[in-house]
C-alpha cells in the first residue's frame, strides 16, 4: 500500500486505458446516498471506498449501420455487443480487481449486464435489477448523465458505449461529476421509437445521484425485457436475422412472468432454429443522440485519444 | 488523417499483436461476384478496403484430435468455438479502433451467425452477412479449393478468418497466384460424411481477377453433421455418443432437423449437450507442397502481407 492516493488513482486509470477501456472514471460512494440499501458499493464491500467506471466504446459504423440497407444485419452489433465487448469488460475488470489485491486492498468487479432479479427482492423495490447498476456507477463517476429515458449518456460517444465497474477499498481519488451542457434535451425520439411502449413520459421519476438529480421518466421493465431479453418484436432486430414471426405485447396492463414465458416459447416453437440466432437492441439506444453530436459521421477525434485504439 | 502506407502497415502490427498469423487487403471491387447484401459496401456505403485476417490451429492440436490414443477432439472443439473465435474478434475489434483512431470508419464482420433461411433476396439458406472466405482470397491469402473453403500456402485450411470492413484507402494486396493450392484429389469429396459435395455440379466464383470452379455443396446436409452434430463419425463418437441419425433422401427441411435432433436427445441424454463434429472435408484436405510434412515449421516461407511488409 506503498502509492499514494493521487499517484495510485492514475495506475488504476492507466490500466483501464491500456486494456482498451476508453472512458474511466471514479466514483465516492458516499454518491449513492440515496439508492436503494442493497445496490450501494457498501453493499458488496463493506469497507468500499471507490468504484472505478469505466467504458468501452461501439465501432461507430457498427452502430450506426446496423440494420441499414442493404446490409440488412445486426449481426455484428449483437456478437461484438454481447460476446466480445462483454468479455474485454469483464477483462478489464478483473485485471483492475487483480491490481488493487496486488497493493494490498479489496477489490470486487462487478458483472457486465446480463444477470436479473426479475422480481423485486428483499427491500429493491425495482423488477429487471441487477445487484449493481454499472450505469449509475458511471454516472457517479462523473462520466456522464442519466437521460429521459434513465440510460446514460457521455459527451464522448452519447450511448455508443458499454460499462462495467470495480468496487474497492482503495482510497482512490474521486472525479468531480459531469456539469457540462445538458446531454439530453428532452427530444423524446427514444419515448417515440420504442416499440413496446415501455417509456412513460408522463409519469416522471427522480434519481438522486451525489449532487445531482435527474428527471427520468418511468420504465416498465417487463415492457422492456418482452423485447429486449427475449427478441420477441421483430422490428426491433430479430427481423434482420430473418425472423418474420412478430409477438408484441400486450397493448396495456400488466405482464406477467406467464404471459412473457408462454409468448416466448410460442415464438420458439415458431420461428424454429433461427430462435437461437436472433437479438433485440433498444431502438430507445440506437436513436437517441445527444444534441452536440447529431450529424457527426464519426466519433470526435478527441473522443479517442485516451485508450491505445 | 494518418497518411494511408503508413496505416497499413499499422494494421498489420495491431493485428499481428492480436495473434493473427495472416493478414491481408482486399480491395472492394473484387467482391463484385458476391451478392449485393454481402458485399463490403452493404455494410459500409463507402468501403474501400477489407483487412482479412486469420489466425492458425495448433498443428497438433488439429491433425492430432481423435486419432491418437486419447481419442479426444476436446480441445479442437474448445479452442476453435471459444477461445480461437474470441481471439480472431478481439483482433477484429482492435484494427477496427486502431482506424477509427486513424479518422476512419470500419465495421467488423462477424463469424458466429448465419440467417437459416432465404432472406430478402439472398436465394441461399445458411448465409452469414459478410462473406470470409471470399474476403480471405480478395485479400491475397490463398484461393479456394473445391470444398470451397480457403486454402493458404502457409496452413492449408487449417486457420479460422475474420474479416473489416473500412472506408480507409488501404493498398490492396495482390491476389495469390502462385502453384495451385488445391489439385483436385477429390478427398474433401471422398470423405465428406454426409455426401453434401456434388462434384459434377461446379460453380464458379469470381474474386477480383481470378475465377474459381468449386463444388456445389448441399449446405442442409453439410450442417446435418457440422452444426447439428448428428452423425456420430463426424466427432461425437469420441465424445462418448455413438448416435447417428440419417438425414432423409432429398431435400432435408427444417421439420427433418428438429425431428433427428429429438431423436438424438431421446438416445443420447446428457452427453447430447457436450458433444463436436469436425469438417472431414477441412481436415482430410493437405495441399501438395504439406503432403508428408509434420509440423508447422516444415513448410516453406511464404511472403504473406505482413511479412513482405518486414511484419512478421
Amino acid at each position: 500500500m506503498s502509492a499514494a492516493p493521487e499517484e495510485l488513482t492514475r495506475q488504476v486509470k492507466q490500466l483501464a486505458r491500456d486494456n482498451r477501456m476508453d472512458l474511466v472514471g471514479i466514483a465516492d460512494p458516499a454518491r449513492y446516498h440515496a439508492a436503494p440499501r442493497m445496490v450501494r458499493p457498501q453493499a458488496h464491500l463493506p469497507a468500499a471506498r471507490a468504484v472505478v467506471a469505466f467504458a468501452i466504446r461501439y465501432p461507430f459504423a457498427m452502430f450506426e449501420r446496423a440494420g441499414k440497407e442493404p446490409a440488412c444485419s445486426m449481426m455484428s452489433l449483437e456478437v461484438y455487443q454481447n460476446k466480445t465487448i462483454g468479455r474485454l469488460l469483464t477483462r478489464a475488470a478483473m485485471r483492475i480487481a487483480r491490481s488493487l489485491e496486488d497493493a494490498g486492498y479489496e477489490a470486487k468487479p462487478m458483472t457486465v449486464s446480463g444477470r436479473w432479479r426479475v422480481h423485486p427482492y428483499k427491500d429493491i423495490p425495482s423488477n429487471w435489477c441487477a445487484d449493481f447498476s454499472n450505469r449509475h456507477a458511471a454516472v457517479a463517476a462523473g462520466l456522464g448523465e442519466l437521460g429521459l429515458h434513465s440510460l446514460i449518456i457521455t459527451p464522448q460517444f452519447g450511448m455508443k458505449q458499454r460499462f462495467c465497474s470495480v468496487i474497492t477499498d482503495a482510497p482512490l481519488v474521486a472525479d468531480p461529476m459531469y456539469t457540462g451542457p445538458p446531454l439530453c434535451d428532452r427530444c423524446m425520439a427514444c419515448v417515440r421509437v420504442c416499440p413496446v411502449k415501455a417509456i412513460d413520459p408522463e409519469k416522471p421519476q427522480t434519481l438522486t445521484i451525489g449532487q445531482r438529480t435527474f428527471e427520468v421518466a418511468a420504465v416498465d421493465h417487463w415492457r422492456c425485457a418482452w423485447s429486449e431479453q427475449t427478441n420477441m418484436v421483430a422490428e426491433e432486430g430479430p427481423t434482420y436475422f430473418g425472423q418474420q414471426q412478430s409477438y408484441p405485447p400486450p397493448a396495456d396492463g400488466e405482464i406477467t412472468d406467464e404471459m412473457l414465458l408462454q409468448t416466448f416459447w410460442r415464438r420458439c416453437r415458431e420461428v424454429g432454429l433461427q430462435a437461437g440466432m436472433t437479438h433485440a437492441m433498444g431502438a430507445c439506444m440506437r436513436v437517441c443522440n445527444p444534441p452536440h453530436l447529431r450529424g457527426t459521421q464519426r466519433f470526435p477525434a478527441e473522443a479517442l485519444g485516451a485508450a491505445p485504439y | 488523417m494518418t497518411d494511408a502506407v503508413e496505416i497499413k502497415s499499422h494494421v498489420i502490427r495491431v493485428a499481428r499483436e492480436a495473434d493473427m498469423d495472416l493478414v491481408g487487403i482486399a480491395a472492394v471491387d473484387r467482391f463484385e461476384s458476391v451478392h449485393y447484401r454481402l458485399r463490403p459496401q452493404a455494410h459500409l456505403p463507402d468501403a474501400r478496403a477489407v483487412v482479412s485476417m486469420a489466425m492458425r490451429y495448433p498443428r497438433a492440436m488439429y491433425e492430432l484430435a481423435g486419432v491418437t490414443e486419447a481419442e479426444s477432439n476436446m480441445s479442437l472443439d474448445s479452442y476453435e468455438n471459444s477461445h480461437m473465435r474470441e481471439m480472431l474478434m478481439v483482433a477484429a475489434m482492435d484494427v477496427t479502433r486502431y482506424l477509427e483512431k486513424c479518422g476512419w470508419l470500419a465495421v467488423p464482420m462477424q463469424i458466429t451467425h448465419y440467417r437459416v433461411h432465404p432472406y430478402k433476396d439472398i436465394p441461399d439458406s445458411w448465409t452469414r452477412d459478410f462473406d470470409h472466405n471470399v474476403a480471405a482470397v480478395a485479400a491475397g491469402l490463398g484461393e479456394l479449393g473445391l470444398h470451397g473453403e480457403p486454402i493458404t500456402p502457409e496452413y492449408g485450411t487449417r486457420q479460422m478468418f475474420i474479416s473489416v470492413v473500412t472506408d480507409a484507402p488501404l493498398e490492396p494486396d495482390p491476389i495469390y497466384d502462385g502453384p495451385p493450392l488445391c489439385d483436385r484429389c477429390m478427398k474433401c469429396v471422398e470423405t465428406c460424411h454426409m455426401k453434401a459435395f456434388d462434384p459434377s455440379t461446379r460453380k464458379t466464383v469470381t474474386i477480383g481477377e481470378r475465377t474459381f470452379e468449386v463444388a456445389a455443396k448441399d449446405i442442409w446436409r453439410c450442417m446435418w453433421s457440422r452444426r447439428f452434430m448428428l452423425n456420430a463419425d463426424a466427432g461425437p463418437r469420441l465424445c462418448g455418443l455413438d448416435v447417428t441419425v440419417d438425414p432423409p433422401d432429398g431435400p432435408i427441411t427444417e421439420a427433418d432437423v428438429q425431428k433427428a435432433q429429438a431423436l438424438k436427445g431421446e438416445k443420447g441424454g446428457m452427453q447430447t449437450w457436450y458433444i463436436y463434429a469436425d469438417r472431414a472435408c477441412e481436415r482430410n484436405c493437405i495441399p501438395p507442397h504439406h503432403r508428408g510434412r509434420q509440423r508447422r515449421t516444415d513448410t516453406q516461407p511464404h511472403q504473406a502481407a505482413g511479412a513482405a511488409e518486414g511484419q512478421a
